[in-house]
Parts: structure tokens; sequence; C-alpha cells
């Protein structure tokens, strides 16, 4: 009878202790979310409307991504269209995000690189690596949304 | 008043039914305001379309025909085009006719409206900054499509540049444009599509 118990009192033992193991394991494998010590911002202007404009991104809220992107975006894109683009974001899940680089390209327009682990159910988890483009207007940062995307047959300005 | 209206409208109409099927199996498929299109209507915008190398089907022929009509009428209203093209196509809705000469002049009147509305339509300076600034690898004027340009743009957003950028914003735009102008004139001038082709 007393063996029994020591038995059970080991076995619950070893459940929430492998447990436990396995929560750390999760923990420690999940990649960071900012390298903040590596990555410069040249504004936090600029950090924040970044951070913003992918919050909304990865929930798929397209009105909100829309109000951070620049001027010409609203009036080049098909509504329907883009918002079909955007709300893909509601069926992956972000873990995290990792910015690798920030870079001018010239004194309005800067180039974020950045890696996201994405989830897309069933799939497993797999990191995105995404070239950012922002442009600098009036003093006020935008997301520039990536013309190819909009129009991937555009050859505007190679043959001027 | 009313009632004068009406019997001009029925006067011309009788005229309409009057000059009748000058052809066995000519038929009206539509109408609208001051708007007849025949079946030998779409015979012509078919045989153009056909030496063009562009085959559809009866019912785009038919929106293909109304659409020229309408835009053509609209040019018209607006005193688009040469006003010797506009006699020429605007006499169709009264000799009934179509010729392939008289569809080439619609055609011309239907292009003039096709560039106003295109003109007309509402692009801030914004937009049309922000697309230069977004994308220097698309408007510098060494037409290299590289970033690695100086980090203070040499060029300048002139006039020239403004307008292609205008252009590029528009092109994704430009078939909704058309077809939301198209039914909005088929409102407007009552179109209704009677029998098939």
């Amino acid at each position: 009878m007393i063996a029994k118990k020591i038995i059970c009192f080991l076995a619950v033992i070893i459940v929430v202790f492998s447990s436990n193991i396995s929560c750390a394991l999760k923990n420690t494998s999940r990649p960071l979310v900012n390298t903040p010590n590596i990555i410069e911002w040249p504004d936090s202007q600029l950090k924040e409307m970044f951070k913003e404009y992918w919050s909304y991104r990865s929930r798929g809220d397209a009105i909100n991504v829309l109000k951070l992107e620049a001027p010409y975006v609203k009036a080049m894109i098909d509504i329907e269209r883009y918002s079909e683009f955007i709300e893909i974001g509601k069926k992956n899940k972000w873990n995290a995000v990792r910015i690798e680089k920030i870079e001018w390209v010239n004194q309005n327009l800067i180039m974020i690189g950045f890696t996201a682990e994405v989830k897309e159910e069933p799939v497993r988890a797999r990191e995105v690596y995404y070239l950012d483009r922002w442009v600098l207007m009036n003093e006020k940062w935008y997301h520039a949304f990536d013309d190819p995307i909009i129009n991937p047959d555009n050859d505007f300005g190679q043959n001027p | 008043m009313a009632g004068m209206y009406k019997s001009i409208k029925l006067y011309v109409f009788l005229m309409l039914m009057a000059a009748g099927p000058a052809m066995a199996g000519d038929v009206i498929v539509a109408t609208g305001d001051d708007i007849v299109v025949y079946s030998q209507d779409i015979d012509v915008m078919k045989d153009v379309f056909i030496a063009s190398g562009f085959e559809t089907t009866p019912k785009e022929y038919i929106n293909a025909m109304l659409k020229v009509r309408l835009f053509a009428k609209e040019a018209q209203a607006l005193k688009l085009g040469d006003q010797l093209i506009a006699d020429e196509a605007g006499a169709q809705p009264i000799q009934h006719e179509m010729t392939k000469d008289r569809l080439q002049k619609l055609l011309q009147l239907y292009g003039l409206y096709v560039n106003y509305i295109y003109d007309h339509y509402p692009i801030s300076d914004a937009a049309i900054e922000s697309y230069y600034l977004a994308f220097p690898e698309k408007t510098t004027r060494s037409g290299e499509a590289s970033l690695d340009s100086d980090f203070f743009r040499q060029d300048t957003l002139d006039g020239e540049m403004k307008k292609m950028i205008r252009d590029r914003l528009l092109q994704n735009k430009k078939p909704g444009l058309l077809a939301n102008e198209f039914k909005r004139l088929c409102e407007k001038y009552h179109v209704k599509v009677l029998s098939g082709y």
C-alpha cells in the first residue's frame, strides 16, 4: 500500500517536473522580439509607426493598415483586392519579429529588413523575411506598400 | 409641354421604326434615350473586333457598341472632338446604317471621352509626391532601375514626372473607371437591351 503511494507520488512529481521542463524549453526556443542593442532606430516616430503598422498588419486589420500607408497607395489600389491581401494576416499567428537591418536609401526613404516567425495553421511556424519600405514626407513617416504587389506587370520608369 | 415632348419622342421612335430593318433579319437589340442599336450595327462592330484578332460573346459585342455610343454621346455633349467627326458620328441615331467609317468616327469620340475621364480623375499632389519619394528607382531621370542613388536626389518632381506618376497611379483603376462610367451612362440614358444578338 505504502509502496503504491510512493509510486503515485513519484509519478506526479515526474509529470509536473517534465511539464516545467517543456515550458522552459518552449520559452527559451522563442526568438527574440527585437534586438534593440544592435539596431538603432533613426527616429522614434518611425519605430512607433513601424510597430503600429505591423501590429495591424499581423492581425489582418486592413482599415487601420491603410491609414498608415503612403498617400499614393490609397490613390492606386483596388480597395477590395488590397483588403483581401491584408486580411490573409488573420489566418496566421505572428510569434515574433526580429529587426535585421535599417538602412537609409536617401533622405526620404528607409528600408527595414526584418524576420517574422509566422505560424500558418496547421503548418508549423516558419520564419519569413520582409524588406519594408518607409517614406518620409512632410516630416511624417508612411509605409510604402510595394508597387509590384499592386501591379506585378508594371514597367513604369524602366524606359523613360 | 410634357405632352409635346412625349409626342416628339413618339415621332422620333416611329421615324426610327419606319426607317425599319434595312435588310432582312435586322432587329433592334438595344435602346436608350436617342439611342437605337440594330443587329447590323453589331455586325459592323464584330467585323472590327475580328479584324483586330479579337472575338467575344454576343453580349459583349452589344455592350461594346453601347459603350462606344454612350461615350461618344458624352464626348459630343462636351464638344471634345472635331465638329466634323461629331456631326458624322452623331448622325448615327437617325441614319440607321452603321458603317465602318462611322464606327471609326464614334471610336475616335469614344477615345476622347476615355481620356477625358482619366484626365479628370482626382489624384492628389500628396499621392504623386509620395510615389516619387517612395520609388526613386522608378522615378529617376537616369532611367536606371536601382536604389543606389545619391542620398540627396538631384532630379526634381516637375510637370513631366508628375504626369508619368499620375498615369502610373491610374493604371490599375482604368478598367474600373470605365466600367463605372458605362454603368452610370446606361442608367442616365435608360438603356435597355431588348434581345440577344
